[in-house]
């Protein structure tokens, strides 16, 4: 969506969409301070709708902050809330007090603002405000058992579906958001590379029509009952973990026989059987969605007495995937690294993202600590992050360009490098330093120039 | 402030009158039955408690008249003045002329104990300090074998007081540890335990303990020799180095620096034993680094505190009230006047697998002696033949013996009281250590009153000369331990117990506890035959005796 910023595509959706006559007195009523439920505010906003977000006022702000490497959803959240489209409201104690509120609100003739359109509930945040016993008691009393109300989050197999059960409403539905790319949040979700819907009442989708413009915008979309699209999430995600992990064990072969990892990866990818996307070798995955599905799947298989094996051995692999460097780091000084100095770029778990949760640079740092290594980090988005975490730590240093103080290093590690920036191999070869590349960011032309020498995942110079 | 100072003569209970005294009162037939008739308070008046344990000596064949002459035959042989000795680091030691300051290695950080002019609790508490530096480096990832990998599993090789006693605790306290980091043992000089552990075992991430105090123990250096190789033999395959085989994969732990130094332990990875920590004693030093690496540090430092609660016990409480005191008299009155000169150690706990392995060691390489501290030949028994195994699985083993064989055997059973008590989910767990508890005390009940102790289903009287082989005679001694609960604090206070035990045995016998002169022959005799073995040629014979020798030559024709 190229003309967010100024609102231009929102009266196309409004236009193409032909929602519920959405004029001002209609309103979206949301339920979290994840960045999902922030992106989607924006995104509501951003298809004219009037969005009330309900949150913990201090998480909200902090996680806002947090996300502030996601420049485009925080420009358009402070223009939605500037235009008082976007209200965010202090999450009441009770649901039985918001939902009540906006009831009152329906039955007073003079204030027709407040007339809810739906219910979007981020189950990860309400968790920590209501019991489900008590908002699914409130949404039950309630007199508007028409309204749609969504759920999004990552449960436990079959949770959602249990929750949409208890709930006495036919319109109940489940949105995961396995389209959302950090760094990239805002758009997207706004054109979803696959949208999935969970329903309660099978087709049911018309009464979601709010939403209508994103499921005509995704590349792929697919609606099922509840259950199945949750299972249809986890699955998802565990096979992109199986496949990071997979290639990250053959790197370790790769390593062994002299072969180039990445190379190996292109090809895999010309295969269409296989496809390209998350073939790359690396330092494995982080961030919350992968940990997280992983670690509810390998729930639901100890709720079940099932044995997982092929889970656990991923998990496993990435564990260990993230101190490979490490390692390699270690046998290249043949474990002398005591008191040495190294430069460690990139922060994040992803390039592009601010976000540190999951990253390698977490061990990697504590490794490098406990052998008195001073460590110079450079990371732009992430710095704020690493800061926030580390204010304490004598041996790190948050640096503000790459090069700076890189004749005083012993090595360099590459965690997150964002394809975008371009390295200067002159200024490396300067210190003909060993290069530590976690994420396979150089290129091969990149490596062959450079005088020092590079231990990649699965590749070597 | 103490010097350290040459043990004085003591005063010998051998020519007090108590010892007469004692002789005589032993020629009395001591019934437990009738004793028990007699005092119905019996269990109360024989009967004491030090912090978690607790003690019932009632089902020893004992009164007061006999115990009063045991607490004076302490007295007569200055049992007070030789606990002194023993901790303010006197040459208990005479035959070695040196200290046995063991409970210096559990005596806290504020204390002072100067031997040889200097504070020896400083040593000992720089010597914690690395044990917990090592441990934690271990324990949180951040030691790394040759190629980088974090440990997973440490392998202890070390034999004698450098395998029992850190086996015995890992094992009696595994509940506590909080690592998935595996500890094993070796000790067996065959290199049985090794090779079946190499095979499991990860070279990149396995770390060796070599602990001998002397580092010349050959049963030791020869298990880590294999080890060495082991790794060597994986390391070469990934460009790895000796020199980074042994930096990354062996501590060790020894008095003897130079010898570690020239097996190739790195400086930094040496711990310090002392000569005043005799090798049997020595859990509570750096030898504790398997302890630490498995429960953690302040579960190792609960294990020392627990010790040291026992030593103050020792050294404060009247012999009256004095566990290692009343346990060590018990032990004399019945080896040395009662002739009971076997003695069974029965925990009736899995977790105190080891404890009688453990005791066996430290009671019988200890006591085990035949000549007076000033080289005099003993005319009385001193250490019975001690063993043991956990009570439940002694009951399906031995316990025949005890209830209808000839010898007379003194017995400890152990229990502790409560266990898997927080857990709801560990209630058939719970029964099962009630069903265990309860065995304990029939069994204790059965020896110590045989038929009789069942008199309500069995009459002593009416058994038929045709069911004699029913008969339990009864009225074998026994002392029953209760702990309150199994923790490094508690397993801390009863080594220690029996420890001091040991030690109140040897006064009283006025023997030397801190030497083991008798395992010194076997050793030289060993090199001298394998000496032979690698360079005989086709005949043994006139080597050493004609058994022997032909046994040489047998080994030699089917090698």
């Amino acid at each position: 969506m190229e003309t967010a910023l100024d609102g231009s595509h929102m009266n196309k959706y409004n236009n193409e969409s032909e929602p519920n006559q959405l004029t001002d007195s209609t309103v979206c009523v949301l339920i979290g301070h994840s960045i999902e439920a922030i992106t989607s505010t924006v995104v509501l906003a951003s298809l004219g709708q009037r969005v009330h977000l309900y949150a913990d006022k201090m998480l909200l702000t902090q996680q806002i902050q947090q996300y502030g490497f996601e420049h485009h959803l925080q420009a358009l959240w402070q223009m939605y809330e500037q235009h008082q489209v976007i209200t965010s409201k202090e999450l009441p104690a009770s649901a039985d007090m918001l939902i009540k509120g906006y009831e009152a609100a329906s039955h007073n003739e003079t204030d027709i603002q407040s007339t809810v359109t739906l219910y979007w509930l981020f189950l990860d945040s309400v968790k920590l405000a209501w019991t489900e016993e008590s908002w699914i008691t409130a949404f039950n009393r309630s007199h508007q058992q028409a309204l749609p109300v969504i759920m999004s989050g990552i449960k436990q197999l079959g949770h959602v579906a249990g929750l949409a059960q208890r709930l006495q409403r036919a319109w109940v539905y489940y949105v995961p958001f396995v389209f959302l790319q950090d760094g990239d949040a805002y758009s997207s979700m706004l054109n979803p590379s696959l949208w999935l819907l969970g329903e309660k009442t099978a087709s049911s989708s018309q009464h979601l029509n709010v939403l209508k413009p994103l499921m005509q915008h995704a590349q792929a979309t697919h609606h099922a009952d509840i259950a199945t699209i949750e299972f249809a999430r986890s699955s998802i995600m565990a096979m992109l973990a199986t496949r990071v992990s997979f290639m990250n064990e053959m790197s370790r072969l790769a390593d062994s026989q002299n072969v180039d990892i990445s190379q190996v990866s292109r090809i895999m990818g010309l295969d269409e059987r296989v496809g390209s996307s998350y073939l790359k070798a690396g330092w494995g995955f982080g961030g919350n969605t992968l940990p997280t599905e992983l670690a509810k799947l390998q729930q639901s298989s100890r709720t079940h007495s099932l044995d997982m094996p092929l889970l656990q051995s991923i998990v496993h692999i990435n564990e260990d995937q993230k101190e490979l460097i490490f390692r390699k780091f270690w046998q290249y000084f043949d474990g002398f690294i005591d008191n040495k100095t190294v430069m460690i770029w990139g922060g994040s778990y992803k390039s592009g993202s601010g976000r540190t949760a999951g990253s390698a640079i977490h061990p990697l740092l504590a490794l490098l600590w406990s052998y008195n290594i001073r460590t110079l980090v450079y990371s732009d988005k992430a710095q704020h992050e690493l800061a926030e975490i580390y204010q304490q730590q004598p041996l790190l240093e948050l640096i503000a360009s790459p090069y700076q103080h890189l004749c005083d290093t012993h090595a360099i590690f590459i965690v997150s490098w964002s394809p975008r920036d371009q390295l200067d191999i002159c200024k490396i070869n300067q210190q003909a330093m060993p290069v530590f590349d976690a994420q396979n960011a150089l290129t091969r032309s990149q490596i062959n120039s450079l005088v020092g020498d590079y231990m990649g995942i699965g590749r070597t110079k | 402030m103490n010097e350290i100072k040459g043990d004085k003569a003591y005063s010998s209970a051998r020519h007090s009158k108590y010892w007469q005294q004692l002789q005589t009162l032993a020629k009395h037939p001591w019934s437990l039955a009738q004793l028990f008739a007699q005092d119905d308070k019996r269990a109360k008046h024989f009967s004491v408690q030090a912090g978690a344990l607790y003690m019932d000596f009632s089902k020893q064949r004992i009164d007061q008249i006999v115990l009063s002459n045991l607490l004076s035959l302490a007295d007569s042989c200055e049992l007070d003045a030789r606990i002194d000795s023993l901790l303010q680091g006197a040459m208990v030691n005479t035959s070695e002329q040196r200290a046995a300051l063991h409970t210096a290695l559990r005596l806290p950080e504020t204390a002072t104990l100067q031997v040889d002019g200097q504070n020896i609790v400083t040593d000992v508490h720089h010597s914690l300090a690395q044990v917990a530096r090592l441990s934690e480096r271990v324990r949180n990832g951040t030691w790394r074998g040759f190629s980088g990998k974090a440990i997973t599993d440490v392998v202890n090789i070390g034999v004698g007081g450098s395998d029992l006693g850190p086996l015995m605790a890992t094992t009696a306290l595994d509940e506590w540890a909080d690592t998935s980091i595996e500890v094993h043992f070796v000790s067996n000089m065959d290199g049985t335990q090794l090779d079946n552990l190499l095979k499991h075992l990860n070279p990149e991430t396995t770390l060796f303990i070599i602990s001998s105090k002397s580092f010349g123990t050959v049963d030791t250096l020869s298990n880590a020799k294999t080890a060495l190789s082991w790794l060597l033999a994986t390391a070469k395959l990934r460009a790895g180095t000796e020199d980074s085989v042994l930096r990354r994969h062996f501590i060790g732990i020894s008095a003897n620096s130079e010898k570690m130094s020239a097996w190739g332990i790195h400086p930094e990875h040496q711990l310090q034993l002392w000569e005043w920590v005799g090798g049997r004693f020595s859990l509570w030093s750096a030898i504790g680094l398997a302890i630490a690496i498995r429960i953690g540090m302040n579960g190792f430092k609960a294990l020392l505190s627990g010790a040291h609660s026992m030593d103050e016990h020792f050294a404060q409480a009247e012999f009256a009230d004095n566990l290692p005191v009343l346990l060590g008299l018990l032990a004399v009155w019945n080896s040395t006047f009662l002739q009971v000169n076997a003695h069974t150690v029965l925990p009736y706990d899995g977790r105190l697998g080891y404890l009688p392995s453990y005791l066996t060691q430290l009671e019988m390489e200890s006591n085990g002696k035949s000549v007076t501290r000033n080289g005099n030949h003993i005319d009385y028994d001193t250490c019975p033949i001690l063993w043991g195994e956990i009570g439940s699985n002694a009951q399906h083993a031995f316990y025949q013996l005890l209830h209808q064989g000839t010898q007379q055997v003194s017995c400890d059973f152990i229990a502790c009281v409560r266990r898997y008590g927080d857990e709801a989910r560990n209630s058939s767990l719970q029964q099962q250590h009630e069903l265990s508890l309860a065995n304990c005390l029939a069994q204790s009940r059965v020896l110590a009153f045989g038929n009789a102790a069942v008199t309500d289903l069995v009459d002593p009287q009416t058994v038929s000369e045709a069911d004699k082989y029913k008969y339990y005679r009864g009225n074998q001694p026994s002392t029953t331990l209760l702990i309150d609960e199994l923790t490094p604090h508690s397993l801390g206070a009863l080594i220690a117990l029996y420890e001091h035990k040991v030690y109140v045995m040897a006064s009283i016998w006025d023997i030397n506890p801190f030497d083991q002169w008798g395992v010194e022959m076997g050793k030289q005799m060993a090199d001298s035959v394998h000496h032979a073995m690698q360079h005989m040629q086709k005949d043994a014979q006139g080597l050493f005796d004609t058994s022997t020798d032909q046994l040489l030559q047998r080994i030699k024709q089917l090698s």
